[in-house]
């Protein structure tokens, strides 16, 4: 390879890394220390999220995507309301180490431990929705970037168990209340589930009965 | 005394015993013989979309069954959970079968097994259609295809219309191994599909996602 060729070959591979890396104009975080106290921070005062989400799955093998909607609720400490309805109703509902799956006419209580995919799972989600997964750096290999409208943390799973099944998560952060915007999970295959979280209530009044396991 | 014990034990014994179909099986003799109905799952254009629910040794899982064709003759199977992470990802390609990914636990040989056997069942992938034997049944005298394989036999019974496949057993010799009942379309395009063993504590209950909620 000549010089000419070996010049345009490395601004090619340079620019090409360049581009991946700022995808979604994100840039590496500048201070990092700062945005982890002001999350720490607004994860102390969080009481309650109330939200809408639509859940996309892209998978290589089909052109469309899967989608589907419900609602989402949290209430401190640790009790979750996910709730499916479209394009059909499943619901789980977690109060500490309860578990109670309706899924249209079955319904299955359980404890989380003893089900660990489930407590992986479930563990992953309210941890990223509570913010508190940044704590969890045994865990996982973070990386801090953003851009005008969001925090991004990209998480990379050093365990064997989740390693199998997620290769990298995205969480973006909004930078007005830092409240999660949208999670993605890229499988190690490159499919990925992206949930866009909408219409958002920090801290309103949601009722106990949202979170009874009956 | 020892008479009557006797034969009251043989009695329950013989009254435990379920005959393997309990109706007659008659040769159908019609000529031309029937048409080859549509497999359960017809794979032919788009991706289709179930709601599922499987349980096996105690263990629930619900998500999504995705049946999708990727070649002239390979069809790829995946589950996943509600939430997007994949369980397993099948491909069926004629009688051939490769797991493209499985979690850790459902990554038995015999759990594979278990579900390939079953999926086979209703893709009827590599069934061999020159194998087949039309049979008549019961008194709608429905029309039954019954096959073999290995040590197996497959029966699939067909709505009175003689198109659509109601119920598919796998059984032995003597008892039913398999049985999978087919709910047929209701009138918002969804139909449902059970599967149950009666050798494995494993069920499946598959809900069709009617299309235009699959993509957009």
């Amino acid at each position: 390879m000549n010089k000419l060729n070996f010049k345009i070959t490395a601004i090619i591979i340079l620019a090409t890394v360049t581009f991946a890396c700022h995808a979604g104009g994100f840039k590496e975080m500048k201070d990092t220390a700062a945005f982890v106290k002001k999350l720490n921070g607004m994860t102390s005062m969080l009481k309650t999220i109330e939200s809408e989400f639509v859940q996309q799955k892209n998978m290589a093998m089909l052109n469309e995507k899967i989608i589907s909607k419900g609602m989402f609720y949290f209430k401190k400490t640790n009790r979750i309301r996910w709730q499916y309805n479209e394009p059909y109703e499943y619901l789980v509902i977690i109060d500490n180490n309860k578990v109670v799956v309706k899924d249209e006419n079955k319904t299955n209580k359980f404890d989380v431990r003893s089900n660990k995919i489930f407590r992986k799972v479930n563990d992953l989600m309210s941890d990223c929705m509570q913010g508190s997964i940044l704590s969890k750096r045994s865990e996982y290999k973070l990386e801090y970037y953003e851009n005008e409208q969001y925090y991004m943390v990209r998480m990379f799973p050093l365990n064997g168990g989740m390693k199998d099944f997620i290769e990298k998560i995205e969480i973006h952060f909004d930078k007005k209340d830092l409240s999660v915007s949208k999670i993605n999970m890229i499988e190690p295959t490159g499919d990925n589930t992206m949930i866009n979280f909408k219409n958002k209530k920090i801290n309103g009044v949601i009722a106990d009965e949202k979170f009874l396991v009956r | 005394m020892k008479n009557f014990l006797l034969g009251s034990i043989l009695l329950c014994l013989l009254g435990a015993c379920t005959p393997l179909h309990p109706g007659r099986f008659t040769e159908y003799r019609a000529m031309p013989p029937p048409l080859f109905p549509h497999p359960v799952v017809q794979t032919d254009s788009a991706a289709l979309l179930f709601k599922a629910g499987i349980s096996f040794y105690g263990k629930y899982f619900s998500g999504l069954l995705l049946f999708k064709k990727t070649g002239n003759d390979t069809i790829r199977v995946v589950f996943s959970g509600e939430t997007g992470v994949t369980f397993f990802d099948f491909e069926f390609s004629g009688e051939n079968f490769r797991v493209v990914k499985c979690m850790e636990i459902m990554n038995r040989e015999a759990l594979i097994n278990t579900f390939r056997n079953d999926l086979t069942m209703m893709l009827m992938a590599g069934l061999n259609t020159a194998n087949v034997q039309w049979l008549i049944y019961g008194k709608q005298e429905k029309k039954v295809m019954k096959f073999s394989k290995g040590k197996d036999f497959f029966f699939y019974y067909l709505e009175e219309n003689g198109s659509d496949i109601v119920r598919i057993e796998r059984t032995s010799k003597r008892y039913k191994k398999v049985i999978i009942k087919i709910e047929q379309p209701v009138p918002n395009g969804r139909y449902h599909i059970f599967i149950r063993h009666k050798d494995v504590n494993l069920k499946m209950d598959l809900k069709l996602i009617p299309r235009s909620n699959a993509d957009e």
